[in-house]
């Protein structure tokens, strides 16, 4: 077996076709629909790989086994991942959301289960409350319309670094209160965390991150601005004083989780409008329909494309029985590309009910910041009918699957198609 | 039949999926961060979103009934 991302590589295919899979205990085991490992770890991937590999995992099962990477079983069709998100006893998540798992690398509050999930997630709801949300739309409406009018005064440029990645960084610095030469560093140093693959270059990764977020907790610390960093410094969890660990934590997860997500979902939104013309047309004659744009892009490109879990008992899954403590990879993405749930599931397709796409996630883990998302997105959409249409400039790159989990673009060149010069 | 909504707010921790399934009906209290049922609601008509509210919430703090 050949697979890619371990040992001996083919490029640009990182699945591979086997009869055989192992089993946890190594033992040979026929998969009935003739299995394939699957590496979501391989570099290989990319704009085609991916979904092409979607596309077989759905039809190869309701549970495949990868023995990869100590060996996991994968959840791809939209019922059952929808079932494991939703049995967050069966399905802990207290094992770690990624595959490997790195100890010291967990994340409040998505790697506990409850109850203690159940106090830490109120620690991140607190900045993200549906008020706050509402509150905070003439704030991010101005904000938005500056990224994209400097991005139309340079004539374009790459969106990802220019659009994609300011908008969440500036997000960051008004709900939390870091500052801004903090966030400029977060995408560096994120990156950073899964430059090598190594759990070494995980941890020292954390640890610069966590450096750089020490400055604004000193900062707050002394001067106590109003705003939800000073909030947390005195927070409770179930009863007690917050421990500066669990503050880490907190903060390293609005730091990278509220921008990698974002970063992905703004430059995934961009490619498919600058790659289709008529669609742009579509929404500049009524951006009332801008929501139904953001909904599709989710489900057909989901961001965050991927979560594990650790079960808690043997369970069924289709067919198939998977044992107690096992590793299982939920393909969200691959779900939202059932054929039995939507119709026609690789188009792009805005008079469709995208409804109960698991892009955010379901059940108790779901995506805490998914008001503030879906209203950023509908923005940016809204303001970019006020310029002309947007083109690819160059070949856009896309990412394999970032820390396991994320797909989006690397590179983004977009110019507008402009009738007349600017001045 | 009108529809009675019960709210475990002992179980609501803020997700919010009630609003998005049934808007008119659900809100969050700014403060608590808690489900509330907005004045006026429920009437018949709001029947199925209501029922998509009670199946969509994470921690199951949402129960209908007819009454």
């Amino acid at each position: 077996m050949s697979t890619i991302g371990t040992g001996d590589r083919i490029p640009h295919c990182p699945v591979s076709e086997t009869i055989t899979t192992n089993t946890a205990e190594g033992e040979q085991m026929t998969s009935p629909t003739g299995g394939f490992e699957f590496d979501h770890l391989s570099p290989g991937w990319n704009d085609t790989t991916l979904w092409d590999a979607y596309e077989r995992l759905l039809s190869a099962g309701a549970a495949t086994y990868s023995p990869l990477h100590g060996g996991y079983w994968i959840i791809s069709r939209y019922s059952e991942v929808k079932k494991a998100l939703r049995d967050h006893e069966t399905f802990s998540s207290a094992s770690g959301h990624r595959i490997p798992m790195v100890d010291g690398m967990s994340s409040i509050p998505i790697d506990y289960d409850p109850p203690v999930h159940t106090h830490y997630r109120s620690l991140l709801t607190r900045a993200l409350t549906p008020d706050s949300i509402r509150d905070l739309q003439p704030w991010l409406t101005s904000m938005i319309s500056e990224v994209v009018a400097a991005f139309y005064q340079s004539g374009g440029g790459d969106a990802v670094a220019e659009v994609a990645l300011s908008i969440p960084l500036r997000v960051l610095t008004k709900i939390v209160g870091f500052s801004p030469a903090t966030v400029a560093r977060f995408r560096e140093l994120t990156e950073d965390i899964w430059k090598d693959g190594t759990a070494e270059s995980q941890l020292r990764g954390r640890a610069a991150l966590v450096d750089a977020l020490d400055r604004d907790i000193d900062e707050h610390r002394a001067r106590r601005p109003d705003d939800y960093l000073t909030w947390l410094l005195d927070a409770e969890v179930d009863g007690r004083p917050i421990d500066i660990g669990e503050i880490h934590s907190v903060l390293l997860t609005l730091a990278v989780a509220g921008h990698e997500t974002t970063l992905n979902s703004v430059s995934t939104l961009l490619y498919l409008l600058a790659s289709d013309l008529p669609l742009q047309e579509r929404l500049r004659a009524d951006p009332s329909v801008a929501p139904r744009y953001v909904e599709e892009m989710l489900r057909l490109r989901t961001p965050a494309q991927m979560f594990a879990r650790r079960t808690n008992r043997a369970v069924d899954v289709g067919d198939t029985t998977i044992p107690a403590g096992s590793w299982v990879l939920l393909l969200n993405a691959a779900a939202n590309r059932d054929p039995h749930q939507f119709e026609h599931p690789t188009a792009f397709d805005i008079d469709r009910s995208a409804r109960g796409h698991l892009a955010f996630g379901w059940g108790i883990h779901q995506c805490v910041g998914s008001a503030l998302a879906r209203s950023e997105l509908r923005i940016l959409l809204e303001t970019l009918c006020q310029y002309p249409p947007i083109t690819l400039a160059a070949d856009p790159a896309f990412t394999a699957i970032e820390a396991g989990t994320h797909f989006g673009l690397r590179k983004l060149p977009l110019a507008f198609i402009d009738a007349a010069p600017r001045s | 039949m009108t529809p009675r909504i019960h709210i475990d707010t002992a179980a609501c921790n803020g997700y919010g999926n009630c609003l998005v399934a049934a808007p008119d009906v659900f809100d969050l209290d700014p403060d608590t961060n808690i489900a509330f049922t907005q004045p006026g609601h429920p009437t018949e008509a709001d029947h199925d979103s209501l029922r998509e509210a009670e199946a969509d919430c994470p921690v199951r703090a949402i129960r209908i009934s007819e009454s």
